[in-house]
């Protein structure tokens, strides 16, 4: 199957995602409050509502941020499994990449939501300028790092045996250096700092490189 | 020589060493209908979902029509239609939703037309706006047979198709094989695991007996170890 | 093949040799190597702990490699020897630590440090565990388990350098109030040893590595066997 046509076919098939994370909200909404949850526990764990607030918040929100998303996409892929769509899928002339590209572009753009949510109630909560474009081009960048690897580590189903919490094992270790990233950038973003271009510029490596590789072995985990 | 739509050479699947499918081998010729008869954990359900490409082999080899299952390529994909006793349905989408989805991953022509058709022969065009979560057992299966006839599949694997159909359910899914056949020129080939022995002679060319992953009676011309 | 023939000897050669190059290493390390002017008698911890670091990466690249491939030839045995090689590296990289640790408290006063190094050998030692629960864990088919395990090898040894960069640029922005530096340049007799010791450590490291690829292999085949017990015995009752 040629090119174009895979691309157009993957279209189709993010617009039936998106349809189907809209249908079934569930999942994504219970993100969305697990990440207004811990954000709440943080503050009351390190009391942010002094004058430590903006040294730790962009530490606080990468977690949160990294927990709520890693969960919210072990568990799309779930309902797929459960209900045989990906098996349905993998039968039919739809390259694996497309699969996979289209899960992750779904994910992306439902983890982004919530998360621009919760940075506009941070910023609220705070009194800190979240909700400014240089820090949600970083959210958006981080964003896409994480989930790609995440949604291709939660392609195959080894969380019945442990309740959901291997896939986070498995994901935080790799997400190291984008957590660094991430972190350091919005740090110096926060603070408006010089050296805020060359985090985001590593950051945005990260993520080029854990794309990629994700999208190459999503085929070979079949 | 007539064309073998499917072919197996001394397939063997293993799981965790155990062999679920011991070196199986059969040529199946275009146009037959053959029953695949047998317990549970006869292997019947492996062997289909090894040739419907969604299960690696673990030594030996499959063909469909020529394309190796292994090879899982854009053309064998196109030409099987596999249906099995768990739904393949997006739970929150309408039939009519579900189908034109899978419509255009198959480049199905005049897929609308196709759908109505198929949704009406099937039975369930009364529902094809609600939400298939709320089908029945039944309902669904129904919706199955029309997906996997959707892209007019020239090979069909059937895992117990009539589980969760009554009586007209059956006669359905019968004529609607037969019907496919009118449908183009070329023949179709079906492959069917089924409890209902009493009702092989009304469908099937020919049959094949499998126990503890190997085959132990069978009808097709050419079977060797 | 050339590789077969000399795989075929392992349990010839590389016992002696590691017994006799791990007697000379101890006798070159406890005796020979002259005492650090600084340190002391703990610097002597060096023999072990660099060598133990080498060895680690050693064997993780065996994982790694073995990894790939069994995903090109899907072929059982090169997944058991991944698993085998990672044991045999989560003990170098866990006494790459504690040596470290050992090493630390009386030359730094703290048992551990934020230096890069260290820290990415703990991600290190995270990332192979994960690996090896995640293989051993699961009730899949071992099939699909050994694909996903061996993607998450991969990506996990491809992801090592990533992890040492970054954590270097966070610390290069956090500092600690002590800096010490891992293996200051090294007088000509202590290089000796040391070399000797990453020879000895490595022919040791490669021995285990066998050992565990063989246990491996032999705990797939026993499984297989208790499997087909169980199959005939139920099909006789």
């Amino acid at each position: 199957m040629t090119f174009p046509t895979q691309i157009e076919i993957g279209i189709k098939l993010f617009e039936a995602n998106l349809k189907q994370a809209w249908r079934d909200k569930t999942n994504w909404v219970t993100a969305g409050m697990f990440a207004i949850t811990a954000l709440l526990l943080y503050s009351f764990a390190f009391n942010l509502t002094g004058g430590l607030v903006r040294n730790l918040l962009p530490g606080v929100i990468w977690t949160v941020f990294l927990f709520s998303g890693i969960f919210a996409t072990a568990q799309s892929f779930q309902q797929d499994r459960q209900h045989g769509i990906l098996d349905a899928l993998k039968i039919s002339p739809i390259h694996p990449m497309t699969i996979y590209i289209a899960k992750t572009l779904t994910n992306i753009l439902m983890l982004l939501l919530i998360e621009f949510a919760l940075l506009l109630g941070a910023t609220i909560l705070f009194s800190e300028p979240l909700f400014v474009p240089q820090l949600l081009l970083i959210v958006t960048i981080g964003t896409i790092g994480y989930t790609a690897l995440s949604t291709l580590l939660s392609a195959i189903n080894l969380d019945r045996d442990n309740g959901g919490l291997l896939l986070p094992v498995l994901a935080l270790p790799l997400l190291v250096p984008l957590l660094i990233a991430s972190v350091e950038a919005t740090s110096a973003s926060l603070q408006q700092e010089a050296s805020t271009a060359p985090w985001i510029l590593l950051l945005s490596l990260f993520t080029i490189w854990s794309a990629a590789i994700a999208t190459l072995m999503f085929p070979l985990a079949d | 020589m007539q064309d073998l739509a499917i072919e197996t050479n001394r397939l063997t699947r293993r799981y965790n060493g155990l062999p679920a499918l011991n070196r199986v081998s059969i040529q199946i010729t275009s146009g037959s209908r053959i029953a695949l008869l047998g317990n549970n954990g006869s292997g019947k359900t492996t062997l289909l979902t090894i040739l419907s490409t969604l299960l690696q082999p673990s030594e030996g080899s499959a063909t469909i029509l020529g394309y190796d299952v292994a090879k899982k390529s854009t053309a064998l994909r196109n030409v099987i239609g596999f249906i099995r006793h768990q739904p393949m349905l997006y739970e929150n989408f309408s039939p009519v939703e579900d189908l034109e989805l899978f419509a255009k991953i198959y480049r199905v022509s005049d897929a609308r037309e196709r759908i109505t058709r198929l949704l009406t022969n099937v039975g369930i065009w009364h529902l094809r706006d609600e939400a298939i979560g709320t089908l029945s057992r039944g309902q669904k299966q129904r919706l199955m047979i029309a997906k996997a006839l959707l892209h007019k599949p020239k090979v069909l694997l059937l895992d117990e198709p009539e589980i969760g159909l009554d009586q007209n359910g059956l006669r359905m899914l019968d004529e609607l094989i037969l019907m496919r056949e009118k449908e183009d020129s070329t023949p179709i080939t079906v492959l069917a695991a089924t409890h209902r022995e009493d009702r092989v002679a009304t469908w099937a060319t020919g049959f094949v007996r499998l126990e503890r992953g190997q085959i132990i009676e069978t009808t097709l011309s050419e079977n060797t170890e | 093949m050339i590789l077969n023939n000399i795989y075929e000897l392992r349990w010839k050669v590389l016992p002696p040799a590691a017994g006799v190059a791990m007697i000379g290493m101890a006798a070159l390390a406890l005796i020979t190597a002259p005492t650090e002017v600084i340190e002391g008698d703990v610097q002597r911890l060096l023999y072990v702990h660099l060598p133990s670091a080498l060895a680690s990466y050693f064997a993780f690249s065996i994982t790694a490699i073995c990894s790939v491939l069994f995903l090109l030839k899907r072929d059982f045995k090169w997944d058991s020897a991944a698993q085998g090689a990672a044991i045999v590296g989560l003990i170098f990289t866990l006494l790459t630590l504690l040596t470290g640790s050992l090493w630390g408290k009386p030359i730094w006063g703290v048992y551990w440090q934020w230096d890069p190094r260290i820290t990415t050998t703990l991600i290190l030692f995270l990332i192979f565990s994960a690996y090896l629960v995640a293989r051993k864990s699961t009730s899949l088919d071992s099939d699909k388990s050994a694909r996903f395990c061996s993607i998450y090898a991969i990506i996990g040894f491809l992801d090592i350098p990533l992890i040492h960069m970054s954590v270097r640029w966070w610390r290069t922005l956090h500092p600690q109030p002590i800096i010490a530096k891992l293996n200051p340049a090294l007088p000509d007799e202590m290089l000796l040893v040391t070399l000797f010791s990453v020879l000895a450590v490595i022919l040791v490291a490669a021995w285990f590595i066998t050992l565990g690829i063989e246990t491996e292999l032999l705990s797939q085949r026993l499984l297989k066997l208790k499997a087909i017990a169980k199959a005939s015995i139920s099909e006789k009752s």
